[in-house]
């Protein structure tokens, strides 16, 4: 799931979601839209009237944008939060990396799933529900 | 590059450069920035923050880079000047250091990702990948405007006219 090193990141399942947690909230994205999970060691802040936009990091050896998904799943303003662990997602403009505290798990996404949707910084959209909160619990599981 | 002398004139033209792009990187709040070396005409030290800095024989307006930038004031009293070449008169950059000389060529240039799309857009012309590290590549037309004073809180002061 943490493709590190120059490994090339694995294919995830077509149909399935990946359950991911932020400042204790539980949220989702198309596991096909998902790149790589990373450490990302560094990036730069680059200054703009969003203050949703972070900066960029070098991943790759590309230059990725680093947004925060905070705001949008009420988890709060923006983080500070590298070095640490980044989702980098494919979106319609190109890559965009965001920071997550755990990465839960992929779990298939059924035809009759509600889910809220919520666009997020970057052209992504994440996806919300209660039972990702109840399925793998409420207490946060040591890293 | 030390700002023990405190002016550097520049004189060297894009042609006399070849194809390599030379630019003077400065930091502002840890970044490190690149400007086109052409649109310099001199570096001076700021030596305190209420300083007055003599810059050409006319008034010329001092922009501090942390200002527009929403930064906070820098903690370093000791801080430096770009003196820009610019069509409507002289002006000023205020930034927290000057780092030192790079040639950029078009390999090393990158647009800006196309999430940002406010006025940094107008600040920065993009971003330069070099060993050092990742350099924000700033567009002087766009900070000058930016930092016309009804415009924006950025532009701090007026220099004393008169000096060379």
């Amino acid at each position: 799931m943490l493709p590190r090193g120059g490994a090339r990141p694995s294919p995830l399942p077509v149909g399935s979601v990946a359950v991911l947690e932020l400042a204790g909230v539980r949220f989702a994205l198309p596991a096909a839209t998902i790149l790589e999970v990373a450490i990302i060691p560094s990036y730069i802040p680059l200054p703009c009237q969003d203050p949703r936009h972070l900066g960029v990091v070098l991943h790759r050896e590309k230059i990725v944008p680093l947004v925060d998904v905070g705001a949008a799943l009420g988890a709060g303003g923006p983080r500070r939060p590298i070095p640490g662990l980044c989702v980098v997602a494919r979106a319609a403009a190109g890559a965009v990396a965001f920071p997550v505290d755990r990465v839960l798990g992929v779990e298939p996404l059924g035809a009759d799933s509600r889910l809220d949707r919520l666009p997020c910084p970057g052209g992504i959209t994440v996806l919300r529900r209660e039972r990702w909160a109840e399925r793998h619990g409420h207490q946060p599981a040591a890293d | 590059m030390s700002l023990s002398r405190p002016t550097i004139h520049v004189g060297a033209s894009r042609a006399e450069l070849g194809a390599a792009r030379r630019c003077l990187v400065f930091a502002v709040a840890g970044v490190h920035y690149a400007i086109d070396l052409a649109r310099i005409s001199r570096v001076v030290a700021l030596p305190h923050p209420s300083a007055f800095v003599v810059v050409q024989e006319a008034g010329c307006a001092l922009l501090d880079l942390r200002a527009l930038f929403g930064l906070p004031p820098a903690a370093a009293q000791r801080r430096a000047v770009l003196v820009l070449k610019n069509p409507g008169g002289p002006a000023a950059l205020v930034v927290d250091e000057v780092a030192r000389l790079v040639s950029l060529t078009a390999p090393d240039l990158h647009a800006l990702p196309a999430v940002y799309a406010g006025a940094e857009r107008e600040w920065f012309e993009g971003l330069a990948r070099t060993p050092e590290g990742i350099l924000v590549v700033v567009r002087p037309a766009g900070i000058l405007c930016a930092g016309c004073p009804d415009r924006s809180p950025g532009s701090a002061a007026l220099a004393v006219a008169g000096g060379k």
